[in-house]
């Protein structure tokens, strides 16, 4: 009890000191998944859009395949983006594995499936109407869709802060394709998992807090854009 | 009258559409002239939602001659052609998530108007429908009749040169029906045309030029059209010249 009150007590003077080792990692971690997620939202937001919308052959099995891949272990998924990035894989030549961009292909590549399957799931409770009153008033396809989006805003701002939650503290495709290092790979979850394999348990718990302040502040936020929570009367 | 009021607005030929595979709508062919009021009657199930879709561009037929303002065009064509220019109510109308006012100029910005010119015809259409004293209401809080009345003030501003309304008044209260009739008529004399789809007709009777009657996806005595094209019947089974 002791060693944990003391080693979270460091973590408190790591966080306040402004410690350069910390806050790298910090900001590598937010750069990466932020970028990450800015990749796959726009993605995952057509592709939820077309499923719940378009009837197309094959949709059924889609959908089927994009809830399968939520269960992927991450992994499974760092494996396949570092066969395809190592040097003899078909995508060696951009050499990429060990930076910051085969992270990021590796976290895009996790959220997809999540992301699609949630805003599919939102667009899906979503009403029919709102695309048919948009198109009646002239809206074409692309706006009448942004249309349809906006009035199910708020489970879709749920898919990308639960697909975000997923890659910000994720370890295993980023340690794999990362390779951890320091001031270029290291994020939050790979450094976590390096200073408790040390027993140095401050900088993990500092880490910790950190992590947990922020899911905090983006549940507010989500809360906070939702309203009361009540259902409408 | 000039050629292009002569000119019906809108005829079909051969209209058919499917779904699951099932054959629910075979239209031989219906003609809408300018500024006609037609009463679709019919069954539950009887396929006036699709027609009236259909005609709304909201869906695309599977076969079928489409004649707009004289244009001869397949399915896919008509449908790009009517979205926006026919305007489709539903029964239970969608009302975006926002103020009266933000709904009623949901149209005009897609027509790219500018915010001042939206507020003007916004104000001159709210003192139309008697609605100004809900233009900062949450659109999702009003009433059934109240929202009938703020879709088809909607619908109005854009000037639709077809106004499809399905089921519209099924609804609403007898104070209600009647301000909604008498938005109908006003409508009329701006010059649209207009398709009501129910299946409780005689209240509308009375506001029609035309009963057409649906059963299983089929007009049942369907107007006949004269050599190469669809004269619209009166109730009375007069041939009407188009207006």
């Amino acid at each position: 009890m002791n060693e944990l009150s003391e080693a979270s007590h460091q973590a408190l003077q790591l966080l306040a000191s402004g410690d350069a080792v910390l806050w790298s990692i910090i900001g590598v971690s937010f750069s990466v998944s932020l970028r990450a997620i800015a990749i796959a939202t726009p993605l995952a937001l057509l592709g939820a859009f077309a499923l719940a919308y378009l009837r197309f052959p094959g949709r059924r099995v889609l959908v089927t395949a994009v809830n399968t891949l939520m269960a992927v272990p991450a992994v499974v998924v760092g494996l396949t983006v570092y066969l395809l990035l190592s040097r003899s894989g078909p995508l060696g030549a951009l050499h990429l594995l060990f930076t910051q961009w085969a992270m990021i292909i590796g976290q895009v590549l996790l959220c997809l499936p999540l992301l699609i399957a949630m805003a599919h799931a939102a667009l899906q409770s979503g009403d029919q109407r709102a695309w048919e009153t948009a198109l009646t008033l002239g809206a074409n396809r692309w706006r009448a869709m942004r249309t349809v989006m906006y009035e199910v805003r708020f489970g879709l701002l749920a898919a990308v802060i639960a697909a975000f939650g997923r890659i910000i503290a994720e370890v295993g495709c980023s340690m794999m394709v990362g390779g951890n290092i320091l001031y270029h790979t290291r994020n939050i979850p790979t450094a976590i998992a390096l200073e408790t394999s040390k027993g140095e348990f401050a900088q993990g718990i500092a880490l910790g807090i950190v992590l947990l302040a922020f899911a905090l502040a983006l549940n507010f936020g989500l809360g906070y854009a939702q309203g009361s929570g009540e259902v409408s009367r | 009258m000039s050629q292009d009021t002569a000119q019906p607005l809108l005829t079909v030929r051969g209209l058919e559409f499917a779904f699951g595979g099932r054959r629910v709508l075979d239209v031989g062919q219906l003609g809408i002239a300018r500024g006609e009021a037609i009463l679709l009657v019919g069954d539950n199930g009887s396929g006036k939602t699709t027609l009236l879709k259909i005609l709304a561009g909201l869906l695309v037929a599977a076969r079928g001659e489409f004649t707009c303002l004289g244009s001869t065009m397949p399915p896919r064509t008509a449908a790009r052609f009517c979205r926006g220019r026919h305007v489709y109510l539903h029964q239970s109308p969608y009302m975006f998530d926002g103020t009266v006012e933000e709904n009623i100029a949901y149209g005009l910005k897609q027509r790219g108007r500018d915010s001042a010119q939206q507020r003007i015809e916004i104000r001159d259409m709210l003192a139309w429908a008697e609605l100004g004293h809900l233009v900062h209401r949450p659109a999702r809080q009003l009433s059934t009749g109240e929202k009938q009345r703020v879709a088809l003030t909607r619908a109005r501003i854009l000037a639709p040169s077809l106004l499809l309304l399905d089921e519209i008044t099924a609804n609403m209260d007898a104070d209600s029906r009647r301000r909604t009739h008498t938005m109908i008529a006003d409508l009329r004399r701006a010059g649209s045309s207009v398709v009501f789809a129910t299946h409780d007709h005689a209240p509308l009777e009375a506001l029609c030029d035309q009963r057409l009657e649906l059963a299983g996806g089929q007009l049942v005595d369907a107007p006949v059209a004269a050599g190469a094209d669809v004269i619209p019947l009166r109730r009375d089974g007069v041939t009407t010249e188009p207006r």
